[in-house]
C-alpha cells in the first residue's frame, strides 16, 4: 500500500472500526441470538356442563382433572349435574371419574360433557361396588 | 419330637417341594430381552431357569452375543427373542443352536408400529418395507404389549411343559393382575398432564408405543437406532419444533450418550427433565418392568407439567 505512514495508519483504524459491530455480532453469547419463548398460549377456559347418570342409587363420586378434584359428592338421585370452567384444548382433556355405589351389583354410570355451544360428548363406565376410569374427551373428529 | 427331627422334616419338605432341588427337569431357557427375562422368570418360577443374555442396562441395539452367550442360548429349549428385527445377531444363533431349542419372537407375535428406517442405517434399510418403513422394536414401552407377551411366553412354556400348566397359568395371572394394576396407575399418572403438554422429546426414538396408549407426540433426536448419529439437519429441525411446540423438558436415556440432548437444551432453553429407561430394564428403579415404567411415567408428567 502506498501513501504517507499517518493516512497508512488512519486507514488502518477505520477499517478496525469498521470490523468492530460485525465482530460483535459474531462472537456475542449464543445466548443472545436465541429467540425468547413465545408465551405460553393458553387455551382459553371453556363452560362446560358435566352431569353423572347411575343405573344405581345411592352413589357416591369424584371427578379429578389435572391432578385435582373438581367435582365431587353423594347422590340418592339417579342424575346429578354440575357448571364447570376448564382449558379445553384441540387435543382434549383428560377426567379421572372415581364412583361407588352401597349395592353389590354391576352398574353402569355416564358421565355426559357439554362444552358450551357445542355437542355433548358421552362416556360410560361398567363396576361393581366401585369403578375408576381416565375418560378422554375430544372435539376432534 | 425333637428338635433334630423337626429340623430334618424341614429339610426333606424343602427338598422334595423345590424342583430344583430335588433333581426335577427344570426348562431350559436363553432371552435376548431383559423384559422376556423377567416373564419368563415370573410365570415360570421354579420350573424354569433362566439365562438373561441381554443384561439389565444393556443397549439391545448394540449387543452382540458372546461365545458363552450362543453356548447358553445352545442348550436352551426355549429362546425367547425381542423381534421385531432387533435382533440383528439372528443368523449367529441359528447357527449355534442348529434349530436344537425352540426360538420364539414374542414381538412379532404383537401389535406394530412403523416408522420411518434410516437409510444411512444398514441393518434398518435391510429391514425396511418398500416405502422405507421399518417395524417398531420398542414394545416393550407399552404395558398392554407386555400383557400381550405374558400370554405368549405363558403359551410358551405350557407348550413345551405340558405337566406344570396350572401353575404357568396361576403365576401369568397374579403377573397379569400386576400389569393391569400398573396400567391403571399409568393412565391416571398422565391424566394429570394437559393433553395439549404431552409433547415428549427423548434421546431416540423408542416411546412410540407408550405415546400411542397415553396420547403423547414424540419427537426423537435420533432414529429407532441408537447406533446412528443425527444429522445436523434433523436436530436443526428439532430445535425449531421445540421452541414452537414450548416443550419445557427433554429427556436423556439410561443406555445413551447425552451430549446432543444436553446441546439442545442450550439452544431451546428447555430443560433436562431426566433419565428415561428406553431399551429395557436397567439398574435402580428400572430394575423391573414396574418400577421402569412408574419411573418414566413420574420423570415425564413431573417435568411437563
Amino acid at each position: 500500500m502506498r501513501g504517507s505512514p499517518l493516512a497508512r495508519a488512519v486507514m488502518t483504524v477505520i477499517a478496525l472500526l469498521a470490523l468492530i459491530f460485525p465482530l460483535q455480532r459474531l462472537t456475542s453469547h449464543p445466548k443472545a441470538t436465541v429467540a425468547q419463548p413465545r408465551a405460553q398460549v393458553s387455551t382459553a377456559k371453556k363452560k362446560l356442563h358435566l352431569e353423572l347418570t347411575s343405573t344405581t342409587v345411592p352413589f357416591k363420586f369424584q371427578i379429578t382433572h389435572g391432578g385435582e378434584p373438581i367435582w365431587s359428592g353423594e347422590s340418592n338421585s339417579a342424575n346429578v349435574s354440575t357448571d364447570t370452567e376448564l382449558r379445553f384444548p384441540p387435543e382434549g382433556i383428560d377426567l379421572v371419574l372415581d364412583v361407588s355405589w352401597t349395592q353389590d351389583k354391576e352398574t353402569a354410570v355416564r358421565l355426559a360433557l357439554t362444552p358450551e355451544n357445542a355437542d355433548t360428548m358421552l362416556k360410560t363406565v361398567w363396576g361393581t361396588m366401585s369403578a375408576s376410569e381416565v375418560l378422554t374427551f375430544s372435539q376432534e373428529k | 419330637m425333637t428338635i433334630e427331627k423337626g429340623v430334618f422334616m424341614c429339610l426333606m419338605f424343602i427338598l422334595l417341594s423345590n424342583p430344583l432341588a430335588s433333581g426335577a427337569d427344570v426348562l431350559k431357557v436363553a432371552s435376548f430381552s431383559t423384559l422376556l427375562t423377567e416373564i419368563a422368570q415370573k410365570v415360570g418360577g421354579n420350573h424354569v431357569n433362566v439365562a438373561g443374555l441381554v443384561k439389565p442396562g444393556q443397549d439391545p441395539h448394540e449387543y452382540q452375543p458372546t461365545p458363552d452367550d450362543l453356548k447358553q442360548a445352545a442348550d436352551a429349549k426355549l429362546i425367547l427373542l425381542s423381534g421385531k428385527h432387533i435382533e440383528h445377531y439372528l443368523d449367529k444363533i441359528q447357527q449355534a443352536t442348529g434349530g436344537k431349542g425352540e426360538s420364539l419372537s414374542v414381538g412379532d407375535a404383537l401389535p406394530n408400529l412403523k416408522m420411518k428406517a434410516d437409510p444411512d442405517e444398514p441393518q434398518e434399510k435391510a429391514a425396511a418395507d418398500a416405502n422405507g418403513m421399518i417395524d417398531d422394536p420398542h414394545w416393550w414401552n407399552s404395558v398392554a404389549n407386555v400383557e400381550k407377551a405374558t400370554t405368549v411366553v405363558r403359551d410358551a412354556l405350557i407348550k413345551l411343559d405340558p405337566a406344570n400348566r396350572a401353575d404357568y397359568e396361576s403365576r401369568a395371572k397374579a403377573y397379569l393382575t400386576k400389569l393391569e394394576a400398573l396400567d391403571q396407575w399409568a393412565k391416571r399418572k398422565v391424566a394429570e398432564l394437559p393433553r395439549d403438554k404431552r409433547k415428549l422429546v427423548t434421546s431416540h426414538d423408542a416411546f412410540q408405543y407408550l405415546a400411542k396408549d397415553y396420547g403423547f407426540k414424540v419427537y426423537a433426536i435420533e432414529g429407532v437406532s441408537t447406533e446412528t448419529e443425527p444429522s445436523d439437519r434433523h436436530i436443526a429441525e428439532l430445535i425449531d419444533q421445540i421452541k414452537k411446540q414450548q416443550v419445557k423438558a427433554i429427556f436423556l436415556e439410561s443406555t445413551l450418550n447425552p451430549k446432543v440432548t444436553v446441546e439442545i437444551t442450550r439452544e431451546t432453553g428447555a430443560k433436562i427433565g431426566g433419565t428415561l429407561y428406553a431399551d429395557g430394564l436397567g439398574e435402580g428403579d428400572g430394575s423391573t418392568y414396574d418400577g421402569m415404567i412408574r419411573h418414566n411415567i413420574e420423570t415425564i408428567v413431573d417435568a411437563l407439567k
